[in-house]
């Protein structure tokens, strides 16, 4: 039944119920048998009157119950019997949003029948307990209903009451109409998806209705009013429908978006998002051009990998490794140029893997962890006394160099701190006033920074060059593959890392027992290394 | 170790032609610490001139080099690979620290951790007789 009447049951004026109340649905088209509503057909009306509702309601429910009393099946296109009314009910509710329905519906009709038919039989097999569960009510409701809904039904009742001593004073009616009454006050505690303000023109305009006792109202007119209200009150449900899950998408694509947005500026593909975060233009920048280069250097590899498999001559060998080395002279550019526009960038390590980020030196690789990865160079290529004098002095220096600028980078540090911690206590309040001053020494000691970073690039740079000095060329071709290839690694390592299955171990409440769940992987926005 | 603090290019001049090595920067630059440090690694004892927050690189090597000084080519010769030929090209990449080994201007930190890295910095040293050991 897809209805949405006030609470009361009164058919509402002009006025589409934004949500269908559920009990009274069923109430509402049973009162009006001639419609076409499938729900309608259970409860007919011999021409009811254009009577109030509850009159019509009433007398519908009487007919129905002579019908059942009797042998009923006169009207087998518009009813059903007894046993199967509740399922054929339930069956056209189910096509309705009103789940619930049903369950109402049945239960009103077994409980009037129950009452209404005094003497009469009751039908043998009388579906108490309808198929579909009550639970499945609607979301929509404001806990301010239920007071609102009570007043109604009080008010309905008395209503109603005055129905009945309008009409015919039959205690059999009453006794009908009472427990008709009392079964869909029952349903006013439903929750029902009710907005106030229609509840309290509903009030007035059932009042209004009923105190008229519908004599003036044609039943065709109420008829097809009540028609339009369900159709309003449908199209205002699908129309509601279709607004959420139209907000839904939004929600998805925004979402969605974001992340095309945040992967695209990390890439450097949009130059300038809002600055601030870890993300400025020059950083940006410098990202993308990163990444350019780091395919550059793949391609590099690759080339150099073949032309030593190939036996390619010296020449030839030597023209790939100057190739190379000029290619991390542009990278050593790239990152100077990067130092002065952003050198927390730089040397946070943002633009680097997470693994490469951890041993991460002066914004970049350790010079001397270089060497570690040539170890294994001279397998094939076996150096010389001299190349191993030589690469020793160079590990030496590396490490004395590297030495020197991490004790200044430690005093820039100490000389920074006690700059921003000022000459007096930061606690007291006569220090605010140092403010400015304090941070205008500190900006020109964080200024420093980018020499350290660049005077660290410079050490990498010098170390390559020495290493291309010392070295053959086919051992200066293995080298360079090799500190390509541990690059690689590292940055391998981070997305296995970030990939890596988790295991969480829940201890079992009773038992001592370790329920172990290995849980989804996460994300690592690295993962493309 | 005191670091001389000066303004004047004649102290400069005097130290540097003194002094087997010297290095002048300006007050509070980390990056002297960081040339002093690797030069008292390779067990130089350098002297450290500090000039003033404003004190102009080029201007001094410029000056340095008007009066001739310790050798026919001057203060301004740079050791290493690429020998700067004119003082014009010393003044342009000039820059603070500025590092004298032997009363020559061998350059800036970056200059001195090539030569370092190139193991040319200990016979510059040795020759210079800055080393103790």
């Amino acid at each position: 039944m897809e209805e949405a009447s006030s609470s009361s049951g009164h058919p509402r004026h002009g006025d589409p119920p934004p949500h269908h109340v559920l009990g009274y649905g069923g109430f509402h088209g049973g009162a009006m048998p001639n419609h076409s509503m499938p729900s309608a057909t259970f409860f007919e009306q011999d021409g009811g009157g254009g009577g109030a509702y509850f009159g019509e309601l009433e007398e519908a429910f009487m007919h129905q119950v002579a019908t059942f009393s009797s042998s009923g099946g006169r009207r087998a296109a518009h009813q059903q019997q007894t046993p199967t009314a509740t399922s054929t009910i339930a069956h056209h509710h189910g096509h309705s949003n009103a789940m619930p329905f049903p369950s109402t519906v049945a239960a009103t009709a077994t409980a009037v029948v129950a009452v209404a038919a005094g003497g009469a039989r009751p039908p043998p097999t009388l579906d108490i307990f309808p198929a579909w569960p009550m639970a499945s009510l609607s979301l929509h409701h404001t806990p301010k209903e239920g007071s609102n809904v009570t007043a109604d039904s009080t008010d309905s009742e008395s209503s109603s009451k005055n129905n009945m001593n309008k009409d015919s004073s039959d205690h059999h009616h009453q006794q009908g109409l009472v427990g008709v009454v009392t079964v869909a006050s029952q349903f006013h505690q439903i929750p029902e998806q009710y907005q106030p303000q229609h509840h309290q023109q509903k009030m007035a305009t059932s009042s209004t209705h009923s105190d008229r006792t519908g004599k003036a109202l044609d039943p065709k007119q109420t008829t097809r009013r009540l028609a339009q209200n369900r159709e309003a009150a449908r199209k205002s449900r699908l129309r509601k429908k279709a607004y959420i899950q139209q907000l839904e998408s939004g929600k998805l694509k925004l979402a969605q978006l974001e992340q095309d947005l945040q992967r695209a500026r990390s890439q450097g593909l949009l130059v300038g998002g809002a600055p601030g975060g870890n993300s400025s233009a020059g950083a940006a920048m410098f990202d993308a051009e990163y990444n350019r280069w780091l395919d550059d250097d793949s391609r590099r590899m690759v080339e150099l990998r073949g032309g030593l498999h190939a036996h390619l001559p010296d020449s030839d060998l030597r023209a790939i490794i100057d190739d190379a080395l000029n290619h991390y002279d542009e990278l050593f550019r790239l990152k100077g140029a990067a130092a002065r526009t952003d050198v927390f960038h730089l040397i946070t390590g943002m633009w680097a893997t997470p693994a490469e980020r951890c041993f991460l030196w002066m914004g970049g690789f350790r010079p001397s962890d270089l060497l570690k990865a040539c170890t294994l160079v001279p397998q094939l290529d076996p150096l010389t006394e001299q190349q191993m004098v030589g690469i020793c002095g160079l590990e030496q220096s590396l490490l004395q160099a590297e030495e020197a600028l991490t004790q200044g980078l430690e005093q820039l540090h100490q000389s920074l701190a006690v700059t921003v911690a000022g000459s007096g206590c930061l606690a007291d309040d006569a220090n605010i006033g140092s403010f400015m001053g304090d941070m205008a020494v500190a900006l020109g000691k964080l200024s420093n920074l980018e020499g350290f970073v660049i005077q660290a690039d410079n050490l990498r740079q010098q170390t390559l060059h020495q290493m291309h000095r010392i070295l053959t060329v086919r051992q200066a071709a293995r080298c360079f593959l090799a500190i390509g290839e541990y690059h690689n690694r590292l940055r391998a390592l981070s997305s296995l890392w970030a990939s890596r299955p988790r295991e969480i171990l829940m201890p079992d409440e009773g038992n001592c027992g370790q329920l172990s769940i290995a849980a989804h992987p996460s994300e690592s926005q690295y993962s493309a290394f | 170790m005191a670091a001389a603090s000066t303004d004047d290019v004649g102290d400069v001049r005097r130290t540097v032609e003194e002094k087997p090595v010297v290095v002048v920067g300006r007050r509070g630059c980390c990056m002297v610490h960081v040339a002093r440090r690797l030069l008292l690694g390779q067990g130089a004892n350098p002297a450290v001139l500090e000039v003033a927050d404003d004190a102009d690189p080029a201007a001094l090597v410029v000056a340095l080099r008007s009066s001739s000084v310790n050798s026919a080519k001057g203060v301004v010769d740079a050791y290493g690979a690429a020998p700067v030929a004119t003082v014009a090209a010393a003044a342009r990449h000039a820059a603070f620290p500025a590092v004298f080994i032997g009363g020559k201007l061998v350059g800036g930190l970056d200059r001195l951790m090539a030569m370092h890295i190139a193991g040319e910095l200990v016979p510059v040293l040795k020759q210079a007789g800055a080393l103790w050991l």
